[in-house]
């Protein structure tokens, strides 16, 4: 793959315009040296004096009763220090989850799906764990399993959880439908959507399907629990620690300040390690063990523990003869497992998302997250997005090909403006999209006439709401000597937050890059975040840090001009010096020591960021992700070849363009993953490929041959300098760009991932069976 | 993923003294050389040998000599990654470099052997799985179990024959030399292989592969085709390899093997007798690529569906043809990914 990128001209060079010294440049990431000299030090690492070796026993049916557990056997294995099983639970509260808290930490009367954990042991050895897990006697009565949305809907289904659990901290109004298995309702409404049908000259339903697939973070989950008396310290692979943290203090019933999480590297999150996933049971385990107890989880056990949701989509829209949409209504069916996790919360962005950019006078959108007896579903890469806008952008270019009309100007008559309304109590649309619609058909020859060597492009773009809850806080502390360290609850996942975090310190503070330091993840240290995920760090933590370093700067400012005797306003700030004029010049470390008169002291910032008047603005920022694939069919194979991806990023600023890039680059290959080859396959109840030969994650050998990466910056995002979030968008388009590729490259419409080749190969075959029968495809639907 | 069980390691100086080993520890022994297929699998308990005789300190085992004009001999530890760079095998016996250059990974290549490959482990959707996997669906026979969980109704094991290099191989009528405790015999390398997916090997357990024998190169060229679903570190589930002589333009010799459709390696004899007397046109190809796909015989225990790699069987005959008979315009990629 050639990293053929270009930044686009729109706004470009804000840069140097504005004169930023650090902003708007591509330093190399501030913990590279680290990373790839093997220093840097993941939760895998950490070792604590008597520190034990957890391992999880996990149920092998997909739904039973639980009995009897008989763990005798396995405390006698010699090194075996504590086996936790429910009877270990009764006097804490065992129930958590984000949205529900209905996941107990480990089964209390049933299982819910193959791979729920049952019971765990604390031992010497990670071998010795897991022979004693292995003894453990459990005597299950099995019950009717409902694997897959279909089972879980249909007569007589068996209930996956009885009775309203308690709400979690999530700010979502849960909708449950009383009786079903349905754990959450979503329904959008707007104008009437049959009168729309009505008026519509031309009427397309189509149904979607999108596949259960794994984030594969490469660090899978793990946890280090450490309890000192009655106070709970835990090194874990988190995202969101402060929630986490909450979560714990609520189980064992400790005040927030007895809870420490402190965040190593993460190898990677996705959003596999959003909220709070085995944190609890490790916590638990070590309580007692009485002793530390580290978990480390393999791939498989990872892939038992957290998913992306299943998606079955029926999606209808009417339009008018001349492209113009009139009415959308759709039924989004979402496989959220055995507990809700964040399942409620991904239906309702499904259903906002499947929407599209596009203006709709007439909606109907119904999302239902449907409980299962299969691995919970939870945060994944824009959630609810790629399965729903596989569906909407994939039907576009069915409604342009029959309308006849050029699927990139369909899009352009109906995508929404700057400034225009996307729906009642949201922001109004805050990004240009056909302007990055133009530039993605651009740089993929859109004029090229498709189809006639077996190639063809394909655009999608979607639009989504992210920041999440816009809570951030950051603190900054300039040190005597000048250099500065911020704390930051913002977790580095690897996606650069902390090398754009010194970036922006380091602009704000006139320092060079190399003295600032971003201080390791500490919950007991670190000022709130609310959480890492939904493309919401630069610009929200960004926003607190910059608050932050502005407020030190102006503390050196004003203590600076008394010590210069010179008024604030000739006071300017460079290169870690303050001066006034040519003759009065002092170094920040001068200034700090004249302050506390001793060569000592330091000064502090703080940023807040919070939504004014505790009423958050929905969304923070819309993200905007478009993409476009060059694709080559092998008609003979079904093999599809991406010749070329564009993936166009609306960043507002780009604190960093390399890493913007990056991001993009790795959004968009991982959205290759379920659109080429991934897909989580259950058979018998069970996971049939729950390992990483099995379960097919692209390789080098199978990234398009060219990739490009458009930012779009026009410096108007609510983030500093004009940056907003990225990072998910690259995944959205990718399915519905290379289906709508291939589909102009031979008239073949697949409406299932992954686009295997057999699939594709079975489409292409169909088709030509068809024409041979029933002469023009197009005639008879 | 369990940690790997306890177990004994040897490491005997000479292949005669493997062999002693291997009757010295009975069936608690195994033989092993890259343990890039061997080491995965005991930590699923696939296999629980307590003793393992490591290959890798046999001098006499590692290494290609000879020239392609009277044959090679292939030591069985040569990496995959020494075969597929050996230049005198790129040149005369080209299929077996691009097969050897196609399994699993560079990492994996750099460890892998190919005597490893030639003698590796069938496979199958039921049997690769973790022990608590195949625990909680209820064992298979190939370990631990009783039945056929692909073909319930099967008094055998249909678990698939997955070595790239075995088919290409046979393709070129290469032999095999086995050393064991009590003698030694060379035999040609088809014979090894039996039709089932537990005795997928006509060896006996102390049979140490001693020797690959190439016969003599000269007028031969020859293909190797790969399918899976990525373009590099998965197993193949169809491998086609194909050998002609060709003299002036009129295929003289031909062997079309086929990989990864049955327990075992399956030549298309039919396939390869109609191309003897022939040119390589359109048609010829077309009936040939036709007759191949007849004895591939893929089950539902893979990736992909049996009906689609049946399928694919006559396309890849049919593209390796074209290849060798430089018909293939495009000078397409040495491997099929689909």
């Amino acid at each position: 793959m050639r990293a053929g990128s270009s930044t686009s001209s729109i706004g470009k060079n804000v840069a140097n315009r504005t004169g930023f010294r650090v902003v708007g440049t591509s330093v190399p990431r501030v913990d590279a040296v680290e990373k790839v000299t093997g220093r840097a030090r993941y939760t895998g690492d950490i070792v604590l004096p008597g520190m034990l070796h957890g391992k999880v026993l996990r149920s092998p049916h997909p739904h039973a009763r639980i009995r009897a557990i008989d763990a005798r056997r396995a405390e006698q294995v010699p090194g075996v220090v504590a086996v936790l099983t429910r009877d270990d639970l009764k006097d804490i509260d065992p129930y958590y989850g984000p949205v529900v808290q209905d996941r107990p930490l480990l089964a209390l009367d049933r299982v819910r799906y193959a791979g729920d954990p049952v019971a765990a042991v604390a031992a010497e050895s990670e071998a010795t764990a897991e022979q004693a897990a292995s003894r453990i006697l459990v005597e299950y009565e099995e019950l009717p399993a409902a694997v897959g949305v279909a089972a879980a809907l249909a007569p007589g289904a068996p209930r996956i959880h009885e009775g309203p659990h308690r709400a979690g901290e999530e700010r979502l109004s849960v909708k449950p439908i009383p009786g079903t298995n349905i754990c959450h309702h979503e329904r959008l409404v707007r104008g009437d959507v049959e009168r729309g049908f009505a008026e519509a000259d031309l009427v397309v339903e189509d149904t979607f399907t999108f596949p259960m697939v794994y984030h594969y973070a490469l660090e899978p989950h793990t946890v280090v629990a450490h309890w000192d008396k009655d106070a709970l310290t835990v090194w874990a692979s988190a995202q969101h620690p402060f929630l986490v943290r909450g979560e714990l203090a609520r189980i064992f019933r400790l005040p927030l300040a007895r809870v420490r999480m402190i965040i190593p590297f993460v190898g990677g999150g996705f959003g596999s390690k959003s909220y709070t996933k085995i944190e609890p049971l490790v916590a638990a385990l070590a309580r007692k063990a009485g002793r530390p107890v580290r978990v480390a989880q393999s791939v498989s056990e990872s892939m038992h523990t957290t998913r992306r949701h299943s998606v079955t989509c029926r999606i209808k829209t009417g339009v008018k003869r001349d492209g113009t949409l009139v009415a959308k209504a759709c039924a989004i069916h979402l496989d959220t497992g055995a507990y809700a996790d964040n399942g409620p919360q991904v239906a309702n962005r499904a259903a906002q998302r499947v929407i599209g950019p596009y203006r709709i006078p007439h909606l109907q959108i119904d999302a239902y997250a449907v409980y299962t007896n299969s691995v919970p579903a939870g945060s994944f890469r824009s959630i609810g997005a790629p399965q729903s806008i596989w569906a909407c952008e994939s039907q576009m270019d069915i409604i342009a090909e029959r309308l006849g009309i050029d699927p990139l100007a369909l899009r352009l008559k109906n995508v929404l403006k700057r400034g225009e309304l996307v729906r009642t109590g949201m922001k109004p649309l805050d990004g240009d999209i056909s302007v990055g619609l133009r530039k993605t058909a651009e740089a993929l020859g859109w004029r090229r006439r498709p189809g006639a060597d077996g190639r063809g492009l394909g655009l999608a773009c979607g639009f989504m709401n992210a920041g999440a809850f816009p809570v951030s806080i950051a603190i900054v502390r300039l040190h005597a000597d000048g250099s500065a360290t911020l704390l930051v609850g913002t977790t580095e996942i690897g996606q650069g937050a902390r090398t754009v975090l010194s970036q922006i310190a380091a602009e704000e503070l006139a320092l060079p890059l190399s003295e600032v330091t971003v201080a390791r993840g500490d919950t007991d240290a670190m000022p709130f975040d609310r959480s890492t995920g939904s493309s919401r760090s630069t610009t929200l933590m960004g926003l607190a840090v910059q608050r932050a370093a502005r407020e030190v700067r102006d503390q050196l400012v004003k203590i600076g001009a008394k010590l210069l005797r010179a008024p604030t306003r000739a006071i300017e700030v460079r290169n870690g010096t303050l001066s006034a004029g040519r003759r009065k010049v002092m170094s920040y470390a001068d200034v700090i020591a004249g302050h506390f008169g001793l060569p000592g002291g330091e000064l502090v910032g703080r940023g807040y960021v919070r939504p004014p008047g505790g009423k958050p603005v929905n969304p923070v920022f819309w993200e905007i992700g478009i993409g476009g694939a060059d694709v080559e069919v092998d008609r003979e194979t079904g093999q599809l070849t991406i010749r070329r991806y564009v993936s166009a990023a609306d960043v507002g600023k780009a604190i960093n363009p390399r890493e913007c890039e990056g991001q993009d680059e790795g959004a968009a290959m991982m959205g290759l993953g379920h659109t080429l080859f991934e897909a989580i396959r259950y058979e018998d109840d069970q996971i049939v490929n729950p390992n990483l030969i099995d379960y097919r994650v692209p390789l080098f050998t199978d990234l398009p041959e060219e990739f490009v990466a458009l930012l779009v910056e026009n410096g108007d995002g609510p983030g500093p300098y004009g940056a907003k979030g990225m990072g998910e968008g690259g995944i959205v388009g990718v399915s519905p760009a290379v289906a709508n590729a291939l589909a102009r490259a031979t008239g073949v419409r697949v409406r299932d991932l992954p686009l295997t080749p057999e699939r594709v190969w079975r489409a292409l075959r169909q088709s030509d069976g068809s024409k041979e029968n029933h002469g023009d495809r197009l005639s008879s639907d | 993923m369990m940690r790997l069980p306890a177990f004994t390691y040897l490491a005997p100086p000479t292949v005669a003294e493997a062999a002693r080993a291997v009757v010295e520890h009975g069936g608690e022994a195994m033989l092993v050389a890259g343990g890039t297929d061997l080491y995965p699998n005991m930590k699923r308990r696939q296999f629980e040998p307590k003793v393992l005789i490591g290959l890798g300190a046999i001098r006499e085992l590692r290494g290609v000599s000879g020239r392609a004009r009277e044959g090679l001999r292939i030591g069985p530890t040569t990496t995959l990654t020494a075969v597929a760079r050996h230049p005198e095998i790129a040149r005369h016996y080209g299929a077996l470099a691009t097969a050897a250059g196609l399994v699993s990974s560079p990492q994996l290549r750099n460890m892998g052997t190919i005597g490893g490959n030639v003698c590796v482990d069938t496979r199958c959707n039921y049997y690769n799985q973790a022990y608590e996997w195949r625990k909680a669906i209820g064992f298979c026979m190939k370990k631990d179990g009783d039945i056929c969980l692909v073909a319930p109704s099967s008094s055998r094991c249909w678990a698939v024959s997955s070595s790239d290099t075995a088919p290409v191989l046979w393709s070129l009528g290469a032999r095999v030399r086995l050393v064991g405790a009590t003698g030694e015999r060379t035999m040609p390398v088809e014979a090894l292989y039996r039709d089932d997916g537990i005795e997928y090997l006509a060896k006996r357990p102390d049979e140490v592969l001693a020797d690959i024998l190439l016969p003599p190169a000269d007028g031969w060229t020859s293909a190797y085709l790969k399918l899976r679903r990525r373009g590099s570190f998965d197993f193949p589930v169809l491998g086609v390899a194909v050998a002609l002589r060709i003299e002036g333009a009129v295929v003289r010799d031909a062997k079309i093997v086929l990989g990864a459709v049955a327990s075992l390696p399956r030549s298309a004899p039919a396939a390869a007798s109609a191309l003897v007397g022939e040119r390589l046109t359109p048609e010829v190809i077309t009936r040939v690529a036709d007759l191949a796909a007849g004895p591939a015989k893929p089950l539902d225990n893979t990736d992909y569906a049996h009906f689609y790699r049946k399928k694919m069987t006559r396309v890849f005959v049919a593209r390796a043809l074209r290849r060798l008979g430089g018909l293939d315009g495009e000078g397409r990629a040495e491997e099929e990914v689909a």
